[in-house]
Formats: C-alpha cells, sequence, structure tokens
C-alpha cells in the first residue's frame, strides 16, 4: 500500500512517462505483429532484421552527415533501418531461392553480413569528421532514458502506420500466414504479400531498438507471441493478447528498472517477458504443461481402473 | 614474433576453429543455434570473469560453454514439448541468457573488466597482446595457443567421428534406426561448437563468431556438393579389425519381432567395431549389419549375412563386405528397402 504514492510520484516524472509510454507502444506493436512471424514459422528473421537495422542506421548517418552537417535526424536512422531490414530479409529469400542453402544458413549469412557492414561503417564515423558520433550505440544495446519526445512522436508514427497496414491487409495476412498456396490461388500473390507483411514487422522491429537495443529486439518479437499462442486458438485473440503482453512486459519492466535505479531498462523487459512465456507455458488451460500433466495423470488412472477387464 | 604477425596468426587459427564445425552446422540445419549460443555464453562468461578473472583460462571457457549448451538442450526440450512452434524455441532463451549477462556488466563488478563493445566485437588486439615468452624469446600471443588447442580439438573431433557427423547430419532418422545415438552426438558437437564460440569470443566478439562460422560454411556449400570422403568412414582400420578377431560375440540376437513371423533367431553375428560398435557414438543395439537369416542369404560365407526391410527385396550377392551405412543400404534393392 505503502508503494502506490511512490509510483504515482514516478508516473508523475516527465521522462518516466515518456518512457513508459514509448516503451508499451514499442511492446503492443512488436508483439502483435510478431504473431504473424511466429505463424509464419519465421520468428528469427525478427533477429536479423533488428541486427542488419545497424547497416542502415550507421548508412543514414553518414548520408545525413554529408547533406545537411548533423547525423541525427531520428526519422532519417529509422528509415535508413527499415530499408536495410527488408534488404537484409530480401537477400536472405534470394539466396534460399537461388541456391542450396537452406533458410537458417540464409538468415545466419545475412545477419552475419549486414551487421558486420553495420559495424564497420559504425567504426569510419567513430573515426571520421562527424559531428555528433556519439549518440548511435544507443541502438545497439538500447537506452530507453534516452527516449525524447520527438522520438516518442516517430515511435507513435511508425506504430500507426505498422497497425494500420495490417488491420487494412487483415484478410490477406491472416490468409497468406495459414495457408499461402490458398492465398496464391485465390490471387493474393506471394510476391506482393510477402514483401508488404515482412516491411510490417520491419516497422515494428525498428521502432524498437532505441527501447531495447538490436539485440533483445528478438525478444519483443517472439516472447509475446509464443505466450499468446498458448492461451488462444484465433488469430485475433492471438495478435491482441500478445500486444498486451509485450505493453504490459515493457511497463513492468521500466517500472522495475526505474525503481532498482542503475539496472538497463531492456534486459530487465526482456526477462519480464520470459517469466510471461514460462507462465504461459505452464499454466495455459488445455494446452499449458500443468494441464498436459493433469490430464495424462487422469487418463493413467482410468487405465488403471479399467484393466481388471481387459482379457488377458 | 612480432606483434602484427602474432595478431594475424590468432585471426587465422580462430578462423579456421569456427569454420570446422561451421560445415556440420550449416548442414544440419542449426545456423541460427551459433547465433543463440553466442549470446547466451556472456552470463557465463561474466560469472566466470568474477571467480576466475581472466577471459584467457580455460576453465572459463568450459563454464561458459556450458550456458550455451544450456540454450541447444532448452531449445530441444521447448520443441520436444510441442506447444511453441516453427524456430520460436530458439528465440525465447537466449534473450534471456544474455539479458542476465548485460545486467551482470552493466553492475560493474569489482573485478570485472568486460566492455560492452568488446561482447559486440571482440578486441583482436587485446586477445594479442600479452605473448607467451619462454626465456627471451617471444612465442607469439598466448591466446593463440588456447584457439590452437581449440581448433586442434575441432579438428580431431570431426575426423574422429565424421562417419557418424556424416550420417546423423544427412539422414538422422536412419542413423537412429541404425541404432547410432544421435542425441548423444548432437549434444557432444553442439558442446564443442559451444567451446568454440565461447573461445572465438574474446577474439572475435559475439556475433562476428556467427560470420566465421557460417559464411565459409555457406560459401563452400555453393561450389562443392560432397564432404571429403574420410579414409576411416571407408574401411575399418586394423585396430578394429583385431577387436572382431578376439572379441566373442557378446550379445545374442534380439528375440525375432512379431512383424517378421519367418525370422527364427539362429545366426549371431555381433555387428563389429568396423561399424562403430566401439565408438561411443556409433550403432549398439541394432547395428546395419546385424544378422539374420531373413531374406536370401548371401552365400560368401566372408560377408555377414543382412536382410533388407522389404521380404521381395533380396539382398544382390556377392557384394564386397560390408563396412559402413552407406554400402549396407546400397545392398538393398530397391530405394524404399532399408536395411534392418
Amino acid at each position: 500500500v505503502s508503494a502506490l504514492p511512490a509510483l504515482l510520484d514516478l508516473l508523475g516524472d516527465h521522462t518516466v512517462r515518456t518512457v513508459l509510454l514509448g516503451a508499451s507502444v514499442v511492446g503492443f506493436v512488436a508483439g502483435a505483429l510478431g504473431s504473424f512471424a511466429y505463424l509464419r514459422r519465421q520468428s528469427m528473421m525478427g533477429d536479423v532484421v533488428s541486427h542488419a537495422a545497424l547497416l542502415g542506421i550507421a548508412a543514414a548517418f553518414i548520408a545525413a552527415s554529408l547533406a545537411t552537417g548533423s547525423g541525427h535526424h531520428t526519422l532519417v536512422l529509422l528509415l535508413g533501418a527499415s530499408l536495410a531490414g527488408v534488404l537484409s530479409i530480401l537477400f536472405a529469400t534470394a539466396v534460399v531461392k537461388h541456391s542450396r542453402i537452406t533458410m537458417d544458413g540464409a538468415m545466419a549469412v545475412s545477419l552475419a553480413l549486414f551487421f558486420g557492414g553495420g559495424l564497420t561503417l559504425m567504426r569510419v564515423i567513430q573515426t571520421g569528421p562527424f559531428a555528433q558520433r556519439t549518440g548511435l550505440n544507443v541502438y545497439i544495446f538500447g537506452r530507453a532514458a534516452a527516449i525524447t519526445r520527438a522520438d516518442l512522436q516517430l515511435i507513435a508514427l511508425f506504430a500507426l502506420v505498422a497497425l494500420a497496414f495490417m488491420l487494412l491487409n487483415w484478410k490477406v495476412f491472416k490468409l497468406y500466414s495459414f495457408d499461402s498456396v490458398l492465398s496464391e490461388l485465390v490471387g493474393f500473390r506471394g510476391r506482393t504479400v510477402e514483401p508488404l507483411l515482412q516491411a510490417t514487422i520491419v516497422l515494428a522491429v525498428v521502432i524498437g531498438l532505441k527501447v531495447v537495443g538490436l539485440i533483445l529486439m528478438i525478444a519483443f518479437v517472439v516472447a509475446p507471441a509464443s505466450a499468446a499462442r498458448q492461451w488462444t486458438r484465433s488469430l485475433e485473440g492471438m495478435v491482441l493478447l500478445s500486444g498486451l503482453f509485450g505493453a504490459s512486459a515493457a511497463v513492468v519492466g521500466t517500472l522495475i528498472s526505474v525503481v532498482a535505479g542503475d539496472v538497463p531498462t531492456g534486459p530487465v523487459i526482456v526477462l519480464v517477458l520470459t517469466a510471461i512465456v514460462v507462465v504461459s507455458l505452464l499454466a495455459a488451460p488445455r494446452r499449458g504443461l500443468v494441464a498436459r500433466a493433469l490430464r495424462r495423470r487422469r487418463q493413467r488412472l482410468d487405465l488403471v481402473r479399467l484393466a481388471p477387464q481387459v482379457p488377458r | 614474433v612480432s606483434f602484427l604477425v602474432g595478431v594475424v596468426a590468432l585471426a587465422l587459427v580462430t578462423a579456421l576453429a569456427c569454420a570446422v564445425p561451421g560445415v556440420f552446422l550449416l548442414l544440419r540445419k542449426d545456423a541460427m543455434m551459433t547465433e543463440a549460443v553466442s549470446h547466451a555464453v556472456l552470463p557465463g562468461i561474466v560469472i566466470g570473469l568474477l571467480f576466475v578473472g581472466a577471459l584467457d583460462s580455460p576453465f572459463l571457457i568450459l563454464a561458459a560453454a556450458l550456458t550455451g549448451l544450456l540454450v541447444v538442450l532448452g531449445t530441444e526440450y521447448l520443441r520436444s514439448t510441442g506447444l511453441v512452434e516453427g524456430d520460436a524455441p530458439l528465440g525465447l532463451l537466449f534473450p534471456a541468457l544474455f539479458s542476465i549477462g548485460i545486467i551482470l556488466v552493466s553492475q560493474r563488478f569489482a573485478n570485472v573488466h568486460l566492455d560492452e563493445h568488446v561482447v559486440l566485437v571482440g578486441d583482436l588486439n587485446l586477445a594479442a597482446f600479452i605473448h607467451l615468452e619462454v626465456g627471451d624469446v617471444s612465442l607469439g600471443p598466448r591466446y593463440l595457443y588456447v584457439m590452437l588447442a581449440v581448433l586442434l580439438l575441432n579438428i580431431a573431433f570431426v575426423t574422429r567421428f565424421f562417419k557418424e557427423l556424416q550420417v546423423t547430419t544427412f539422414d538422422p532418422d536412419f542413423a537412429q534406426l541404425s541404432g547410432f545415438s544421435v542425441r548423444r552426438l548432437h549434444y557432444t558437437f553442439m558442446f564443442l561448437v559451444s567451446i568454440t564460440i565461447t573461445a572465438a569470443f574474446y577474439a572475435a566478439g559475439s556475433i562476428l563468431t556467427v560470420a566465421l562460422m557460417i559464411v565459409p560454411a555457406a560459401t563452400a556449400h555453393l561450389v562443392t556438393k560432397r564432404l571429403p570422403r574420410c579414409w576411416r568412414s571407408r574401411r575399418p582400420s586394423p585396430w578394429s579389425e583385431r577387436w572382431r578377431a578376439s572379441a566373442p560375440p557378446t550379445r545374442s540376437t534380439p528375440p525375432p519381432r512379431a512383424r517378421w513371423p519367418s525370422s527364427s533367431a539362429s545366426a549371431s553375428w555381433s555387428c563389429s567395431s568396423a561399424h562403430g560398435c566401439g565408438r561411443p557414438f556409433g550403432p549398439r543395439e541394432r547395428s546395419p549389419c546385424d544378422a539374420s537369416t531373413v531374406g536370401a542369404t548371401v552365400p560368401d560365407r566372408s560377408v555377414p549375412p543382412l536382410r533388407c526391410a522389404c521380404a521381395e527385396a533380396p539382398l544382390r550377392s556377392g557384394t564386397p563386405p560390408c563396412t559402413g551405412v552407406r554400402e549396407v543400404r546400397s545392398r538393398c534393392r530397391s530405394v524404399a528397402c532399408r536395411p534392418v
């Protein structure tokens, strides 16, 4: 009870409010769109995208610096990150299509190439004649406290675009995620739907980079969807629940890290997400491990009861 | 040895050590597992640093490799529950472990000096900084010898268990049916991968090890179509011949199975070590050359009798002695028939 005023006090803080809002929006959008990646069985693509985004961020920084003198335009950086993310996916799918390398290998190669390129450009930025070159490391490990009001507006903008895309193409995305062959037969070309869906997911991923960092962003894509899958059997329910899981983990994680003081926000959010997944795996009705164990036990007992009636 | 030569040698040895297991990882469709393991070893490294205090200690490498193995085991478990689909199990565990590592690093323990940047890209110069000196002669970076040991370990493992790796990689179901302990080999191999990643971590960082492991293998996969054939896998070694000659057939023929009504358990020919019985991952119970009288037996006595899984597909006679899995399979006429 005594914690409540302290909590309200925290919420009164402007920075904390900004961070909470930003993190929860990111959590919601990434969780919701992560459901599609999960259903398409390509969750790890989120990892590739978030790593590849570094190349886009660094390249956009250099381009913006050369053009305007200052590289810190968050919109430009985010657009660069999105472009690099889409390119990394296209690269991986092209490799799979045109060679005998399988998807996981292509993903690893794409990740390594784009991230390696990004690190190289970061080194160029560090040693080159660029103004304000210090802020870019934020995107690697994430620093939720560094979110400004302008960042928040951009995050909201990207989130709205991603959600609007998802809702407008809901029927197509749903059909394509569950049965790409039928979707093709009905007339929605995979060649068009696939990049559209991936680009929507990319939008959701890049806005989270500043909050949890590119390494841990995968957790926002995979964990809420995996947890939500345990509780529901409809896509609508899964997307909504996944978004809510992501948002609530972001809120709880941010609060914990603020209260605890010198603990980075991103990792705490990820640990909260992991806890949600563990609870879901254990406790979900019907599917959960506990429910399954109880059902097995009941069946075993039934079998024992019936056993004498079975002729030897 | 000058500093520059030391750095180049360390880079070379690190790249080689990573590339050797990378080939099998790629073929086993486990390429993204490197990404997961390379992140998951971080808490192991930080905790190891707390106790050992040096990044190049073998104890630290082993301890951290165990954390990496945790991801492998956890992922397998999550997959086996069937609750999490696709590649999602892979993405669930390593972020949590990496988060623990980052939180530990951020707390800046008294004797843990691990820059966040080093976590990502490693520090080749730092790793090559301390040279091994005997008397007044510098023998190159000390870490070079750690990596060299890992490289030799990898090469030794791959050459020793080439056949096992080959069969479990290309046809795990068949390997399982033939009695190879697929899981044990898998975990041993992944532990080795984990060790390699941890060792390379210092020199190449967490994410660039993925590049060092998978990119060379993927490139090679584009160019060539075959794994180099291992002499050992083609022909039993003199050692195993002697073992077969001296060892009495200890294992009795398994009782006839219900789906083989005509099988009378008479000829007991225990499969020899030539087929891997003497090896830790080799077939034990149901070896590809297990004896039975079902189907046409080959007249030549030097050839162990074999049977195929379909009654209508007898063995071709006059084939040379069975020396390995691939040969056994080719002796059953139809592709659908597998040697039992």
